[in-house]
């Protein structure tokens, strides 16, 4: 997504480094990527769920997600976080997944927005009060960087070295543009308010 | 003490400076060393809130999470990527249909032929041929020639004859072929249906010149 050089490192924790062993080893794949799954299924679900706000669009993306990173194991750094290779697959299949969507029904970046607007008013498992509704329609009108880092720092409380390991982008970049999200998402709760 | 007589001596230089009593021109509003230390700690949170810039309402909101599941979603995942796995799986050992290159490549070359045969491109200063005319001009010796016996069998050709021309052919056969008393009747026979064929094939050609006209 932007500057490779100042990609951060994140590193596996203790409980992924005992994963990585089995999963890069010849026996025990089938288990320890189930492991992988119920650790971060989770997670994972919001993380693609914020992103395209419908919970049959994030069921096929998690899906897809998975699939793609149980077939690139073989490509996984064993130095690197776990955690954050599958976040960076999931963020990419998300993205992947509304561009498609855009191209298929020539879609301007207006009409996502306004069809991400409709899944959120009128989409089923969807609960929240009035200011938490409104809340989620603000963050929707950001551009797609800032939608990102707002999530993932505001709700997931992801650390910004992680965000930097997921979207490769420097952590000084990432902090501009959570800056800028948020006096916008301000902004617009105190217009609506 | 050392300091200040250290200080006077190298004043020894300067009698007025040493005369002069020491006092500070600048003064600060009042209170000012009461309120620096919260005007510091205040511009530590500032910068921590620049990290952290959430506003006054963000701050006071509950981070709930608006996006529900359906029941027991994720107890079901792990199956349903299972699944998906194993038909994927399943789908890559199956092997795929491969159409050899050279099949392609001369299956290619075909086409490209019978285009190139019948959209074939009249050169500058010739004039556009007219197969048909001038194989319409040709002798029957000729046009059989032509077409090689190879490639016709002689039924095909007895077929395309008029009906003067296969008079000649019919007195051929007769003069030349020694046939047995019943072979003869037969190919009398057939010879009879060859005409009434050829009758009816002068018959419609004659139609479609009245028609075209």
């Amino acid at each position: 997504m932007g500057d490779e050089s100042s990609q951060i490192l994140i590193m596996p924790t203790v409980e992924e480094k005992e994963l990585l062993v089995q999963l890069i080893g010849p026996d025990d794949k089938h288990a320890a990527f189930a492991q992988l799954i119920k650790l971060y299924q989770r997670s994972l679900y919001f993380h693609i769920r914020r992103i395209v706000i419908s919970h049959e669009d994030a069921d096929d993306v998690l899906q897809n997600a998975l699939l793609k990173a149980w077939k690139n194991l073989a490509s996984f750094r064993a130095e690197a976080s776990l955690k954050t290779w599958l976040y960076r697959i999931a963020t990419n299949e998300s993205l992947t997944f509304l561009k498609q969507r855009q191209r298929r029904s020539f879609q301007g970046i207006e009409d996502l927005q306004n069809d991400l607007r409709h899944s959120l008013s009128h989409g089923p498992y969807i609960d929240g009060d009035e200011i938490q509704m409104k809340l989620q329609k603000a963050i929707l009108q950001l551009p797609e960087r800032q939608r990102l880092v707002f999530n993932m720092r505001y709700f997931e409380e992801l650390k910004y070295d992680e965000i930097s390991s997921i979207l490769e982008v420097t952590t000084g970049s990432l902090k501009a543009s959570y800056h800028h999200a948020v006096k916008k998402v301000e902004k617009f709760l105190l217009e609506e308010m | 003490m050392k300091e200040s007589r250290d200080h006077s001596d190298e004043l020894q230089d300067a009698p007025h400076l040493r005369k002069l009593r020491k006092k500070e021109p600048f003064q600060v509003p009042d209170a000012y060393f009461e309120e620096l230390s919260n005007k510091l700690a205040r511009q530590v949170a500032g910068e921590a809130s620049e990290e952290e810039p959430e506003g006054d309402i963000l701050q006071r909101m509950d981070k709930t999470n608006v996006f529900k599941t359906p029941d027991a979603y994720f107890e079901g995942i792990l199956g349903k990527f299972e699944k998906r796995r194993d038909s994927d799986e399943e789908k890559s050992k199956t092997p795929r249909r491969i159409i050899p290159f050279g099949y392609i490549i001369s299956v290619a070359a075909a086409i490209f032929l019978l285009l190139f045969i019948f959209f074939k491109p009249d050169t500058p200063g010739n004039p556009p041929r007219n197969e048909f005319a001038e194989l319409e001009a040709l002798p029957l010796e000729d046009l059989i020639a032509e077409v090689a016996p190879e490639q016709l069998s002689e039924d095909m050709i007895l077929s395309g004859l008029s009906g003067k021309e296969w008079e000649i052919v019919e007195e051929e056969i007769s003069d030349d072929w020694e046939l047995e008393e019943g072979e003869k009747e037969n190919m009398d026979e057939l010879i009879d249906d060859m005409d009434i064929y050829l009758l009816e094939d002068e018959l419609d050609k004659l139609e479609g010149i009245e028609i075209l006209n």
